[in-house]
């Protein structure tokens, strides 16, 4: 099997804005249909990954630097390399905010939907869509510094057996690449950016009820999260443009097991809120 | 200054730029703060469970009973 070079329009509109894929084509057209869909308000570097023949090594070279080299894990190739797409993108950002959470647009506004991967975020997400929300992201939220908004990341939902069985109905939309039980989907309802409404922060335990918490513990669990506040040269502005989000938001957080069941309760409070 | 903090409500947070660690200081450490309350109730969490960022946050007079120093003077607020 040959390799073949595509382009991933992952930071579009530009080609210079896009990630190169080098690798077979089993590989490359997946990758390709997952980020097709990705617009940053960001230009990035671009990316350069190649993946191996056999499809069991990658490396990503960012203007001839060598950023990483892995091992590929044959049974979940797709999710990983996605995923250290996703994170190297984001590590390169330069004025927008990421950390590792759910968004969707309500009424006008973002909710984010942050915890710890197993916290339920993906099937939270997926409830409030099935409830009207558009989609914005599922891994890494956007913070606009400049004007506070949260920006999309609209790459599709990966979808595990158990994420769909949690989240009851899955939004309308289409399949972008499957690989064994997960599948990628792309909500048909999409978000723009809108400003911050409410985070809704996921923990794993017994309760199950919305409870609302103070900013301020808000801001320090979003900080714990894979996110801005881990790179140095960023934490300071990380700070300021959380500390003036959070001063306009609405905070919760839900401890249970089956955090999408509260669907319908944080739609009806991002709902309530709208003038 | 050493420190960035922001209020919220009856909260603090701070961002203490030698560390980058952020400190979260709740109602009650607050208050003992601002000497409404002598108590060195340390009713605060930080984002890394490193010493020097307990160190850091005496000599920004959280524990005021212990430094005696004032806050405002390493702080910057946003």
């Amino acid at each position: 099997m040959g390799l073949r070079r595509g382009t991933v329009p992952a930071a579009a509109p530009s080609a210079a804005e896009s990630v190169d894929v080098c690798g077979p084509d089993w590989i490359v057209d997946p990758l390709r249909n997952l980020f097709r869909s990705v617009r940053l308000a960001e230009t990035l570097p671009r990316l350069e990954v190649t993946v191996t023949g056999d499809g069991r090594w990658a490396a990503c070279q960012v203007n001839g630097a060598e950023l990483w080299s892995i091992p590929v894990h044959r049974g979940r190739w797709l999710e990983a390399l996605t995923g250290q797409i996703t994170a190297t993108m984001t590590s390169l950002l330069q004025r927008l905010l990421f950390v590792h959470a759910g968004a969707v647009e309500l009424g006008g506004r973002a909710c984010l939907v942050v915890g710890s991967s197993g916290s339920g975020k993906t099937s939270t997400v997926a409830a409030l869509l099935a409830r009207g929300a558009a989609y914005l992201s599922d891994e890494v939220a956007l913070l606009d510094p400049e004007n506070g908004t949260i920006s999309p990341f609209h790459i599709p939902m990966a979808i595990k057996p158990w994420t769909a069985k949690a989240a009851g109905t899955l939004p309308d939309g289409i399949d972008a690449a499957r690989q064994g039980p997960v599948h990628f989907h792309l909500p048909a309802l999409r978000g723009r950016s809108c400003p911050i409404g409410a985070v809704v922060m996921l923990e794993r335990g017994r309760g199950g009820e919305l409870a609302r918490i103070p900013p301020a513990e808000a801001l320090i669990r979003i900080a714990r999260q894979p996110s801005s506040f881990q790179y140095a040269a960023r934490t300071e502005a990380a700070f300021l443009a959380w500390v003036a989000a959070l001063r306009r938001a609405e905070c919760f957080e839900i401890r249970s097991d089956q955090a999408a069941r509260l669907a319908p309760t944080i739609a009806d409070m991002m709902m309530r809120n709208v003038t | 200054m050493r420190f960035l903090g922001a209020r919220f409500d009856e909260e603090i947070v701070l961002l203490d730029r030698e560390t980058n660690s952020l400190i979260r200081l709740d109602r009650d450490a607050v208050a003992v703060w601002e000497g409404r309350v002598n108590a060195p109730r340390c009713a605060a969490e930080t984002t890394t469970n490193d010493e020097g960022v307990w160190a850091a946050l005496r000599t920004a007079g959280l524990v005021r009973n212990v430094s005696g120093r004032s806050v405002s003077a390493a702080i910057e607020w946003v």
